[in-house]
């Protein structure tokens, strides 16, 4: 009796961490397969920018896309050179963000609080010391590994193309 | 032989119930996913944040990757109407409302597999600019299968539909009580 007991108590122990690592894995699956369907695309591959053109009912990269949002993708990987990235503001909602490969957004800078334009940014890697840069800001990465985004709202159809032509002026690449 | 026999199905059923729990809690489970709910409206205000607990970054990784954080973009999903039944290309809806206190917003629809779903006229979403107003500045869109006057938001056909309500630099009022403020309702017309 006492045996059987023990046996389930080491199931459940199992099941328990079985289940913990399964939710924790989760992010990490679904941004690897993120990484992946990106650099699959044509001219893409790592620490370049690549301008989506808007969302169509084909796009499939990303679960619930916004056919609102012109994006820009860059899969970066900081662990031997810092990244720049330079963007320039449009008059309209636009947002650059990097994320972790657990999916953590680690920063955001939106239109409004942009200083300056075009915005410059110098991301860097966990370890390395801040870069001599003039005039870019300097944004730190908890892992060397990620993904940058640029938004771009498209507020008003008349100006998509304007807002076409800007997207496809920001750029990012090794330092 | 015994021995290994029962470590195996101990095995074997830890990784069933381990896994298992965890993919259902994710995809089904209410928890943390949930936490404010505005009418058929639901949000969690910590989507895209750091202090995100894991049920909710899984969550978010499954079924809204890189969604950003409260300042910038306030997402409301529904997948009922305001009676708790669930949306479906089956039936025709009303989604109707006033102006939302954002910068800019805008309501999508989504088909069962979360994907825009197709349509001859293209339309995929209404934005607060160009969604069409009374002169007391409410709106009306028209969810349905089959072409509308007005605003119409084509349904395809679909067992499942998902509105997501995208709020762009929500004001302030928008993430200290998402429960209050004025969400658009979703009223169930006819069924087929």
């Amino acid at each position: 009796m006492k045996t059987w007991i023990r046996w389930i108590v080491a199931t459940l122990v199992l099941a328990v961490i079985f289940h913990i690592a399964t939710v924790m894995a989760i992010p990490h699956l679904v941004m690897k397969t993120a990484h992946k369907r990106i650099l699959k695309r044509a001219g893409s591959q790592v620490n370049t920018l690549l301008h989506s053109p808007r969302v169509t009912v084909d796009s499939r990269d990303v679960v619930k896309p916004s056919p609102d949002l012109l994006y820009s993708l860059c899969v970066y990987d900081v662990s031997e050179k810092p990244l720049r990235i330079t963007a320039p503001v449009p008059d309209t909602y636009w947002s650059l963000s990097f994320y972790q490969p657990n999916t953590d957004n680690f920063y955001v800078l939106n239109d409004r609080q942009a200083k300056a334009n075009p915005v410059e940014i110098v991301l860097v890697g966990p370890e390395m010391g801040a870069p001599n840069v003039a005039n870019a800001e300097v944004v730190v990465a908890p892992t060397a590994k990620g993904i940058f985004l640029l938004r771009t709202l498209i507020m008003d159809e008349d100006k998509l193309e304007d807002l076409i032509k800007i997207q496809k002026k920001a750029s990012c690449k090794p330092l | 032989m015994r021995l290994i026999l029962k470590i195996t199905i101990c095995m074997l059923v830890a990784l069933v119930l381990g896994i298992g729990s965890a993919l259902w809690l994710v995809k089904f489970s209410p928890i943390d996913k949930s936490q404010v709910v505005n009418g058929p409206w639901r949000t969690s205000l910590s989507v895209g944040s750091p202090q995100a607990g894991m049920y909710l970054r899984a969550w978010v990784a499954l079924n809204g990757l890189f969604a950003l954080n409260k300042t910038e973009t306030v997402y409301f999903s529904a997948s009922t109407d305001e009676d708790g039944q669930s949306l479906r290309s089956g039936c025709d809806y009303r989604v109707e409302g006033s102006d939302i206190a954002a910068r800019w917003w805008s309501i999508t629809v989504y088909g069962a597999d979360n994907y825009l779903i197709p349509n001859a006229a293209m339309r995929y979403a209404f934005n607060g600019r160009e969604v069409a107003k009374n002169a007391d500045g409410r709106y009306t869109i028209s969810l349905s299968s089959t072409p509308k006057p007005g605003n119409w938001l084509p349904s395809g056909s679909q067992d499942q539909l998902y509105l997501t309500l995208r709020l762009y630099n929500p004001l302030p009022e928008v993430y200290q009580k998402p429960a209050e403020i004025n969400l658009p309702r979703i009223i169930k017309e006819a069924c087929r």
